[in-house]
């Protein structure tokens, strides 16, 4: 199994290395910086001095490896509107976004795995339908507009919570609730499906057998087993959440993370943020999807067996 | 034995809705007796089966009347008690062991932790008592190094040691009643003949009752010591083995017994006129690649080594074997279903080992296949008419009436009703179906048919009738039946010579009397010898002697 694990975190790093290398060329196809960022109506001598110090009259390949010096040091070049390291800017960034991503993940856990199972338990009655039913206006509407109506209600009406920024633990609920509704949605329904399967199996039949409370053929034996298929999904789900959702939650909340930062920087055409944006969110993505590889392969010994 | 049966059932009925599943059924019990329920699919024996442990109830079922009383002294009725009052029962002093032991154990938890529960939450032991008690467990079921096999997944274990496993899940508590659910339906003959042992001498031991649900007239004789015969919920018959083997009462239980093959009972079939064979295969072999691990070279694992026989028109040549000894391999690679590695097929005198794509299709015509599940071989969402005329639309474009009139032919060739054409596969019964599928294939009038198992997952009596049929077909067109099976006493029913294949060489190959009468090879008498008899006075090998089978031998992991 530790084979297994190395050579899963080596194709991680392989695919970092081609995103990477994706994202250079592909935002150099795009035109050259100096049409925009660095702005019109530069004197001719200026903008000579611009391209010598960006090295934008070398050769690509020269440019290229020159940016993976960078990647490696840590350099990501210079915001074009602060004019400060990007490195730095995204580092106060990052943590509020964990925080964000990580309360969502929290509250969706703790959320649809019961749910989950009790649609599982009561397909055939009013509960499982109204467990389903909410899950499916969980999936159906977009974040924004629970999060516009929670604001609209929670904080215009009742002046009950705040909307702005990540001060206090208040400040947390909102904008976390928005996160996780699309994934408590799908994760309810996939845990219910999981269950499903599992319930008809012959082994829970034996668990019965043994004497067993139904409570523990339930949790230990079915949920155990469901668990196997829905940490998957989980994984998946995750990084559709990092990669996309945390957009426009942080727009609206003016969470100060890394969404916010790359709507601002796209608006203001700040490229070397946003390219670096687009990288870091592309790592979590791969970093997340190997994780869950790995976990799938600890939760399961028959794919441990297979894979060696 | 006592005087009062440890398990006494009286009057039970048992329904699913609105359809009776069990009338009015009563049986005793003693301490130290074995009950075997017999009957076909939907005689209602499982379904007694599981109301006994009071599972019938999350299955759709309940108990309409009846007692099911547990206990020689001080009986309870299990039939009122409620679920959370029977949990104390279940796997304490009434235990139950199914059909599946792979389905049957939780695939990702370890064998030690599934055995510990039921002493922990019986016996209130500790983890560290109960992992002690769990390895008296499996040494007392005879699994070797039983430290080791606690700490495995049920995926590294054979079929043979996990019915040993769940074996001893169920009598680690020493239970007043055993229910085994088919238990060793799903096994090999010789696995079978070691579980029926071990289940022997562990009554011995523990003193309890077992209620065995069977359908196999063999296992009846070899573990039974009374009997009780069911059809569609009806009781047929109550008696000793004894008397029910040598003089049936019931009308049913004397078809029942007619119907089961019986090794070395059946009578020979008349040897073909020797001309030249229609179906010649030289030096047949197959090796599937494994990967051997990490930077390892790929593993060669051999299906299929260097086979050889030959089948005449109007012949059918039985393969037997046990699981994994490469008979399907061996049956797909025939009819290049799977590329062969080496050696020849020559089929009705055209050799079709080198054939390009196009001539391959066409030769394919001549031989023509039978499955063994007749629920999966039938595509749910086609009419039966485009079903069996399926293999002549491709190969001849066949369409229109002429196809609707072959339809009609090839139904009647095997006694279905003509409205059958109509109608889709889920609306027969398995039987119908397996007939279904021959039609299927003699749509392209066929030189060869193989039939993989084809009668396998049928009912004795179903099987004979498809049996029977197969005969008669092959009396009027001269068919060639390539006729694979591991129930020997089937295959002898049926087969003019028999070849028998063991780790992917035919060890032994002659007349059907010569194989089963005088068997030359250790693995062709060691198998005979393991194969349970329905007669318990008659010309019995017994189950005394049984030869190492492939769970012992050759370990996993």
């Amino acid at each position: 199994m530790t084979l297994y694990i190395l050579r899963t975190l080596l194709k991680m790093v392989l695919t970092l290395f081609a995103i990477i290398t994706l994202v250079f060329f592909a935002t150099r196809m795009s035109g050259s910086p100096l049409d925009t960022a660095l702005g019109d109506g530069l004197a001719e001598e200026d903008r000579a001095l611009m391209i010598e110090y960006f090295g934008l009259d070398r050769s690509i390949w020269y440019q290229y490896l020159a940016y993976l010096r960078g990647v490696l040091e840590g350099n990501f070049g210079l915001s074009f509107i602060e004019r400060r390291p990007v490195a730095d800017i995204v580092a106060e960034r990052i943590w509020p976004t964990l925080q964000l991503l990580g309360s969502a993940l929290a509250l969706t856990l703790v959320v649809s795995v019961p749910l989950g199972v009790v649609a599982a338990l009561w397909r055939d009655s009013w509960i499982g339908s109204a467990v389903m039913g909410l899950a499916f206006i969980g999936y159906a509407v977009p974040n924004f507009v629970i999060a516009t109506f929670m604001v609209l209600i929670f904080a215009f009406s009742l002046n009950w919570l705040p909307v702005v920024g990540n001060g206090t633990p208040w400040h947390f609920i909102m904008p976390t609730i928005a996160m996780s509704g699309v994934l408590i949605a799908a994760l309810t329904r996939f845990t219910r499906n999981a269950m499903l399967d599992v319930l008809g199996q012959d082994f829970m039949r034996t668990a019965r057998a043994k004497g067993l409370p139904e409570t523990v053929v339930i949790l230990k034996h079915g949920l155990r087993n469901a668990g196997v298929t829905v940490l998957s999904v989980l994984g998946l789900q995750i990084a559709g959440m990092a990669a996309a959702g945390n957009v426009v939650v942080e727009a609206i909340f003016s969470w100060p993370g890394i969404g916010e930062l790359l709507v601002s920087a796209a608006i203001m055409r700040d490229y070397p943020v946003l390219q670096f944006g687009v990288i870091s969110v592309a790592f979590a993505v791969v970093v997340v999807n190997a994780l869950t590889d790995i976990a799938y392969v600890v939760a399961d010994p028959r794919i441990r067996m297979a894979k060696g | 034995m006592l005087d009062a049966p440890v398990l006494s059932v009286k009057s039970l009925s048992i329904a699913f809705g609105s359809h009776t599943a069990v009338r009015d059924l009563s049986f005793d019990i003693h301490a130290g007796e074995t009950l075997a329920l017999v009957g076909e699919s939907g005689s209602g024996k499982s379904a007694t089966a599981l109301s006994v442990m009071r599972l019938i109830e999350r299955e759709g079922g309940c108990i309409t009347s009846g007692q099911i009383r547990l206990g020689a002294q001080a009986p309870v009725d299990l039939a009122q008690l409620s679920d959370r009052a029977m949990q104390a029962y279940r796997g304490n002093r009434v235990s139950m062991i199914f059909q599946e032991p792979m389905t049957s154990l939780n695939p990702v938890m370890r064998i030690g932790e599934q055995l510990g529960e039921v002493l922990r939450r019986h016996q209130g032991l500790s983890r560290a008592e109960a992992r002690i008690a769990g390895e008296r467990a499996l040494d007392q079921v005879r699994i070797p190094d039983p430290a080791r096999r606690l700490d495995q997944y049920p995926h590294e274990l054979s079929g043979g040691l996990r019915q040993r496993v769940m074996i001893a899940i169920a009598l680690a508590c020493r239970p007043d009643v055993l229910i085994a659910d088919e238990p060793t339906t799903a096994l090999d003959v010789t696995t079978q003949a070691e579980v029926l042992k071990l289940l022997k001498s562990l009554q011995r031991e523990i003193g309890m009752a077992i209620l065995f649900i069977t359908h196999d007239m063999g296992v009846v004789a070899e573990v039974a010591d009374r009997v009780v015969v069911m059809r569609h919920g009806n009781t047929e018959e109550v008696a000793h083995t004894r008397t029910l083997f040598n003089a049936p009462q019931s009308q049913y239980a004397r078809d029942l017994m007619a119907a089961t093959p019986k090794l070395g009972q059946s009578p020979l079939r008349p040897q073909v006129p020797s001309v030249a064979p229609v179906l010649k295969v030289e030096g047949l072999s197959k090796s599937f690649a494994r990967s051997g691990g990490f930077l390892k070279p790929k593993v060669k694992v051999p299906a299929v080594k260097d086979v050889s026989f030959e089948i005449r028109p109007g012949e059918t040549l039985g393969l037997v074997g046990e699981s994994g000894c490469g008979k399907s391999t061996l049956s797909r690679a025939l009819m290049r279903l799977i590329e062969p590695d080496a050696g020849r097929v020559i089929l009705d005198g055209r050799e079709i080992t080198e054939l390009d794509a196009q001539a391959l299709q066409q030769a394919r015509a001549n031989v023509q296949m039978v499955f063994q599940d007749p629920f999966a071989s039938l595509n749910p969402r086609m009419k039966v008419r485009d079903l069996i005329t399926e293999p002549a639309y491709l190969h001849s474009g066949l369409q229109g009436a002429a196809r609707t009139k072959l339809a009609a032919d090839l139904l009647d060739m095997v006694t279905l009703d003509a409205s059958a054409a109509d109608r889709y596969p889920h609306q027969f019964s398995g039987g119908q179906r397996q007939r279904l599928c021959l039609a299927r294939a003699l749509s392209v009038s066929p030189k060869v048919i193989v039939a993989d198992e084809a009668v396998s997952a049928l009912d004795v009596s179903t099987a004979a009738r498809v049996t029977t049929l197969m005969q008669d077909l092959q009396d009027r067109l001269g068919i060639a039946f390539l006729f694979i099976s591991h129930d020997i006493a089937v295959v002898e029913r049926v087969s003019h010579r028999i070849a028998v294949m063991y780790r992917g060489e035919v060890v032994e190959m002659g007349e059907t009397a010569q194989v089963l009468r005088s068997p030359r090879h250790p693995y062709t008498k060691g198998l005979l010898s393991a194969v349970p008899s329905p007669f318990p006075s008659g010309p019995s090998r017994g189950i005394g002697h049984v030869p190492p089978s492939d769970a012992m031998v050759f370990s996993r992991g």
